[in-house]
Order: C-alpha cells, then structure tokens, then sequence
C-alpha cells in the first residue's frame, strides 16, 4: 500500500488554506433534552479541534451545526467573519453553499459511484471543466495511496481504503475546514492505530483547520492543538493535550482522560494555588485549578496510576495498602490496593510482580496530584 | 386484423396511455411523497402516510363509485374523458408505489445525502444524483408492476368508462359477453404483448446487481 507521506508530489492540489471558524451561543434542544446548551468556541485556522466527549455531550450536534445540516435553535457561526449561520439574523446558509468538508463515521461513500467518481463529485458539484475535474481527481488519488483503484467501488475496498477514499473526496474541492465525525471507530484496533498516525502526517504535510469530534482519549490526545471535553451540551474544559491529560480541571475530565483514582481528602495546608491535601495516602502536594481553596475545605485529588510508585520494602512514611488484584498487561501491570476502605489504580513496570494478599507501600510522584473541581 | 374490429385500436391506443402515464405518474408522485413523509417529516406526515395506505383496504369497483360521484358533481369536469381514468388508477395505485420506493428510500443512509450536500448539491442535485440512481431497482420494479397492473385493471374502470374511452380490458369483457371469440382472441392476445413487451425490455434494469 502506497504511503502518503512519502508521495508529496501533488501537494499544492490538495492542500487547503486553512480558514477560522467560530460558534458563538450554540443552543438546540431535540424536545425536553438540551443538546447544546449556550456553546461557544473559537476554531483556530490551521489547527485541529478535538472536541471529546462521551456519546450525547452535544459534540457530534457542534460539528453536524457547523456543517449545515443541522439548524439550532440560537446563536451564530461565522467563517472567516461571515456568518454562515445567524439565528437572530435568520441567516441560514445551506450546507452545498458552506465549502467544508466532511468525513463520516459510516464513510458515506456512495455505492454507485466508482472510488474515482466518489472523489470527483464535489468538483463536479462546483462546476469544473472536465480537464480540471480529472486532473485533481488523479491527483488526489495518488496522494491517499490508491493510484490505479480509481475505477473500483467502495464495496471492492478494505475499511482503511474506503476511509482514505472518504478523506480524498473531502478534501479534494479545498474547502474552508474539514469536519471529522468519529472517523476512525469504525476500524478494528491495529488500523485505528494506523489511520490515526496516517491522519497526524497528513495534518503535518497540509495543515488545514480540522475539527474532529471522538470520544477517544488516545485519538484526542494524538490529533489536537486543542482539546475540548464536552459534557452535556457545554464545555467542561479547553487545553492543549498536555494540560488535559496532566491537569484536568474536573471529576469530569479526569474521569474522561483515564484517571481512576479520584482520592476524597481536606486541605491541611494552602499556598496560592498549590495545596496540600490529607489523603487515604498520605500527606500529598497538589496543584488546583483554583486558589480559594482554605484549610479544611474537602478537595478531590487526580492522581494517575502510572504516576503512583509502588514500594514493598522500602520504610518510608508511605501508607500501606494490600494487593486486592493484579492484571498483566505485558509492559505494565496494573494493581487494585485497598487502603483504609479506598480502592487505587496502581500501574507498575516494574518485573518484580505482587501476589495479591501481599502488602505494599504506595505513593504518588511529586507534582503528579492534581486537585480537581467537584461537578 | 387489428383495424377489422372498430374496437381494438382505440383501446389498445387508451390502455397503452393510461398504462405508460399511470405508472409514471405513481412513481414520480411517490418519490415526491415518500421524499416529504421519510425525509422532510412535514406537518402532515402523518395524514399522508395513512391517506396512503387506505386506497389499500377498498375495493377497486367501491373507489370507481367514490371518484365517478366526485367528479360528475364537477361541472365542464373530467367525468367521460381519460383523464378520469387516470386518475382513478394512480389513487388506487399510488400505495403500493408507495412502498416500494418508500422502503427503497428507507434503505438509503442519510449520511449519503448528507455527503452529498456537503459535496456541493443542493437536495434538488442529491435526489438526482444520489438517491434516483440507489433505488433505481426499487423504481424501475414498480413502474413495471403499476404498468401491468394499470393495463389488467378491471374493477375500478367498468364504471368509468364510457364508449370513448374504452380501454383493452373493458373491451374484452364487452366481447366476451357478445361471444365473439375471433375478437375476444385479439384483445387477449394484445393485452399479453403490450403486457410482456416493458417487461422484456426493463427486467434486466430492475436487477440488485450494482454493475
């Protein structure tokens, strides 16, 4: 299988300029249930927005907003300052008159059409000559590494080439932005992997503005500048994938980005935004999210559990927890300890392994708590 | 042969007409239609979707009564020409076109349409270029039955009809009661051809096969 990265040749043919979008005051309600609930956001050009979330946060209604093909029931959202859809306004610009593209779970190849007929359509649509039509075809096809398939139909294709083919018909009449709606849950693991690197070479050789919804971590965290976790129709917090997955502000983010160790605690101790928190682990240093926190207020620690060290023999001042049960996962094990009634997360590489029963010392790395907002 | 019998060409020229235009007209009123109920959702879905399905449950001879009543009512009207006739078989028809491209257009994911008009078209365009040419066979499947059926169609004309209007299968039963079987052999044997000849040339197209 031809690799796009390799084939840059044509990349002046499909390279978009990267357009700036924003949605301001988003509401849509589908009868008694708040999909979107006053959602703004400013889409930066060139940049991929990953807005994460678990199934019915309102993100695929963001992103399906955005296209067209769903009309809200206020706010506005604009292109490149024009609004292409203004509720006070009543502008509504139909979804053919918007210059996206769009990648669709479900791929939505059209199965009467040839792979080459699937890419050519939006040039038709906009009316090119025939010359044109075939050239950036071609062009297109021999950049997502399927030269020569252009005649086959999408049935005839293998899951990852019906995505590529998908990504090729989005892109290929250079539009303003590209839309992702989950586009890659519908592959097994290995090519999700693949795909999913794929996608981060091709946003590194054309940088276009990309807005992906996924309620996939990994995905998320591999494909953004930015990532916004959403949660019941509003945003529950924007960062860079670093913040997210390091400082998340919530129960709710941490939960999302794979923290299972959210530890109750009460503040001992308070210095600007760092804190320390008595916890079933002992005294920990944490950092907050916000700074009016004062001793003795109840506070909820992050702390993940590759982040907390695992020490049997060691007499520190850690607390001691016993091994309820160990799962190998081949570069790591993962450990339930109880200590005092709590039940903690603990990832070890170590090969030194843990009869369940034993007892162990557990304590986190400095500087990895993080003190998160109560919902 | 054919023009020895004063009956048989205006007949089979009538029946030929109501056959080609009825079912035409069933399948272009039942995409409009099944379009509005399964994608637009309109305010009267509801009512269209049964208004649908009735025609179903009442008999060909009953909704001749219904439509003859109507539209002998209407002055300078249709009552007495072809167009009664018409459309009296595109009411009784028009469910089971109806189902066919309704439950074709059922099969048709949204996402295609939706790609489509992100693509470019506008619904006008995805209709033309996506959904016609994905229930082609559903189409072309049940243009042939309203065809066949239109053309056999007995219970519903027999009241409507009138000495200019005479269509094959009216004709037929007109000669069967004389007893003049030469004729009566005509009329069959035209109702067969015009009958076989569509669906020898269009079956192939009404295939699933996606060539």
């Amino acid at each position: 299988m031809a690799d796009w990265q390799q084939s840059v040749r044509g990349l002046s043919q499909v390279a978009a300029e990267p357009s700036y979008l924003s949605v301001c005051g988003l509401t849509k309600s589908y009868g008694a249930v708040l999909a979107l609930d006053n959602f703004s956001l400013d889409f930066v050009g060139g940049q991929c927005t990953v807005l994460l979330g678990p199934s019915g946060c309102g993100k695929t209604t963001v992103l399906r907003s955005i296209a067209g093909l769903i009309s809200p029931d206020a706010g506005r959202i604009n292109i490149d300052n024009s609004a292409v859809f203004d509720a006070a306004a009543g502008t509504n610009v139909p979804p053919e008159k918007r210059r996206l593209g769009m990648v669709f779970q479900s791929y939505a190849l059209w199965p009467h059409l040839s792979v080459a007929q699937n890419i050519a359509y939006p040039l038709i649509s906009a009316g090119l000559s025939k010359g044109e039509i075939a050239s950036r075809t071609n062009a297109m096809l021999e950049w997502i590494g399927l030269a020569g398939l252009g005649g086959r139909y999408a049935h005839e294709l293998s899951g990852g080439q019906q995505q590529r083919v998908s990504l090729g018909r989005a892109m290929v009449a250079k539009p303003r932005a590209i839309l992702f709606d989950e586009p890659l849950s519908n592959l097994d693991a290995r090519l999700r992997e693949r795909m999913r690197l794929e996608l981060l070479a091709l946003r590194q050789q054309a940088p276009f503005t990309a807005i992906y919804v996924t309620h996939d971590q990994l995905e998320a965290m591999t494909l953004a500048d930015r990532v916004v976790v959403m949660r019941a129709g509003s945003i529950e917090q924007v960062g860079s994938p670093e913040d997210v997955y390091k400082r998340p502000r919530t129960r709710f983010s941490a939960e999302f980005v794979g923290i299972p160790n959210l530890l109750e605690g009460t503040v001992r101790s308070v210095m600007g935004a760092d804190l320390v928190v008595e916890t079933v682990v002992g005294a920990v240093a944490a950092h907050g999210w916000r700074s009016d926190w004062s001793p003795g207020a109840k506070c909820t620690v992050a702390v993940r559990p590759s982040l907390i060290c695992l020490r049997c023999q060691e007499a520190t001042d850690a607390r001691r927890g016993s091994i309820i049960r160990s799962v190998y996962q081949g570069t790591s094990t993962i450990y339930l300890v109880e200590l005092d009634g709590t039940q903690l997360a603990v990832e070890s590489l170590s090969e030194e392994r843990h009869a369940p029963g034993s007892t162990v010392a557990v304590m986190p790395v400095p500087g990895a708590v993080f003190a998160v907002l109560d919902d | 042969m054919l023009f020895e019998y004063p009956q048989v060409w205006p007949s089979a020229q009538h029946s030929l007409f109501l056959a080609l235009a009825g079912a035409t007209c069933c399948v272009a009123l039942a995409i409009a239609l099944a379009w509005y109920v399964i994608r637009m959702r309109g305010r009267f879905a509801g009512a269209v979707e049964y208004a649908m399905v009735l025609p179903l449950g009442i008999p060909g001879i009953a909704l001749g009564i219904g439509i003859l009543s109507l539209w002998i009512l209407v002055p300078g009207g249709i009552y007495g020409t072809l167009w009664i006739l018409l459309l009296a078989y595109v009411t009784a028809h028009i469910p089971v076109a109806m189902q066919f491209v309704g439950s074709a257009l059922h099969g048709i994911h949204t996402d295609l349409e939706d790609a489509s008009r992100i693509a470019g078209q506008a619904w006008t365009g995805t209709i033309r270029r996506v959904d016609i040419p994905l229930m082609r066979p559903a189409l072309i499947g049940s243009w042939l039955l309203m065809y066949v059926v239109i053309l056999r169609e007995i219970s519903l004309v027999i009241l409507l009809y009138n000495p200019s209007t005479v269509v094959l299968s009216v004709g037929l039963m007109d000669v069967w009661s004389s007893g003049f079987y030469p004729e009566l052999a005509v009329f069959s044997l035209l109702l067969l051809v015009l009958g076989l000849a569509p669906v020898a040339v269009l079956w192939k197209f009404a295939r699933f096969a996606p060539d």
